[in-house]
């Protein structure tokens, strides 16, 4: 048993020693915290994120967490088109479309079925993904870069379904559905300028 | 012991970067120094964790020798050149995709997998040094830095009993698979 705790203590010091990493960590961390940043700093990606985590709340298990799950992985196909030099037409009013779209579901409190919810989220993941791949090969680590991003990401889902769950309330749905008003008016403003 | 764990980084990262931790540190610390190493570790960790105890020895029992055998070729100076990092994100994103599917396979595929990363693993993780005392320091602390860090992470998902742990878990399993796919693809989609 002492064995098996002095290995739990060694791996724990190791996670925190990673504090050690000074020079090397100058080119990860920066990669890192750019691709944290990046899906921050831009609304309308922020819009896009927390409407999916929002919706997916607002849907209930198993969208609350399988709709989270398929935005990266589609993001990640998204990125590899944009890494791989293929144009897709329009991005940045895929990338409005989507906060716009997704706001409206959680307006008119849409239920759709599954797959549907699904289809829709990934095929506006595409865009995202795009945005970000096409970024990526400039990035000082790429890898800690994606890393950032995705996970920048997936915490503006979880964002979304903090807020989302209100809606086991009759005042926290009016909350959540006011929500999706803003994010669909936001995606709109968004559409407006990028056409 | 703890507060001894937590005062260590601290101590460390006062005086020096890598050069002043010496060989054996710089070692353990170096799976989680390359970032393709720690996602191979969380992800492998992840996958042999969410198929419990029995699932978790497989995995370490494939792990450690193909480690042993990997970190002992990279210290005879073999150089496989920057194949094996690919290699390593697209197991990182294999066993990904098996967490988020929650798919539980027979017990030899955790040995293989164990296997495949720790032998891919071992065979990048050259040691700068030259001298064989410095090598077998540094290729002794990454043989424990990688199995304490794969370890951890396969403990901590072995416990994960509640329901929104679970998912917790298939969500992080998407994230690395994300960004393995991504950073792979860019190895090979990039146009030159």
């Amino acid at each position: 048993m002492w064995v098996y705790r002095l290995l739990w203590s060694a791996g724990l010091g190791l996670l925190l020693a990673t504090n050690a990493q000074a020079h090397s960590a100058a080119e990860i961390g920066g990669g890192f915290v750019s691709g944290l940043l990046h899906p921050v700093l831009g609304w309308d990606h922020v819009a896009a994120m927390v409407a999916v985590g929002l919706w997916g709340a607002f849907l209930g298990n198993p969208a609350l967490w399988l709709l989270p799950v398929v935005f990266p992985l589609v993001m990640a196909l998204g990125g590899a088109i944009g890494i791989a030099g293929i144009n897709i037409p329009s991005v940045e009013i895929g990338i409005a479309l989507s906060a716009l779209i997704l706001g409206a579901m959680i307006l008119l409190a849409a239920r759709p079925p599954l797959w549907l919810a699904g289809l829709i989220v990934a095929a506006f993941a595409v865009f995202h993904g795009h945005a970000h791949g096409t970024e990526l090969p400039t990035a000082a680590s790429p890898l800690a870069y994606s890393l950032g991003f995705v996970i920048a990401t997936g915490l503006l889902h979880l964002a979304g379904i903090g807020f989302g769950l209100l809606v086991r309330w009759p005042l926290g749905r009016v909350a959540v559905r006011a929500g999706g008003a803003v994010i669909a008016i936001a995606g709109a403003l968004f559409l407006g300028s990028a056409v | 012991m703890t507060a001894a764990l937590l005062c260590v980084p601290d101590l460390v990262q006062a005086h020096s970067p890598m050069q002043g931790i010496g060989d054996f540190y710089a070692g353990v610390l170096h799976p989680l120094l390359v970032p393709a190493h720690a996602l191979a570790l969380v992800m492998l960790g992840l996958f042999s964790g969410q198929g419990g105890l029995y699932a978790m020895r497989s995995c370490y029992l494939g792990f450690l020798p193909a480690l042993v055998v990997g970190l002992t070729l990279a210290g005879t100076g073999l150089d496989l050149g920057d194949g094996l990092e690919p290699l390593l994100l697209l197991l990182a994103a294999l066993t990904g995709m098996l967490v988020i599917l929650q798919f539980s396979p027979p017990h030899p595929l955790f040995a293989a997998a164990g296997a495949a990363v720790g032998l891919l693993l071992g065979l990048d993780s050259a040691p700068e040094a030259v001298a064989p005392g410095p090598i077998a320091a540094a290729l002794l602390g990454a043989s424990l830095g990688a199995f304490a860090c794969l370890l951890l992470i396969a403990d901590l998902c072995e416990r994960a009993r509640h329901h929104w742990q679970q998912v917790a878990v298939r969500v992080i399993g998407s994230w690395g698979t994300a960004s393995a796919t991504l950073v792979f693809a860019l190895g090979w989609l990039r146009p030159d």
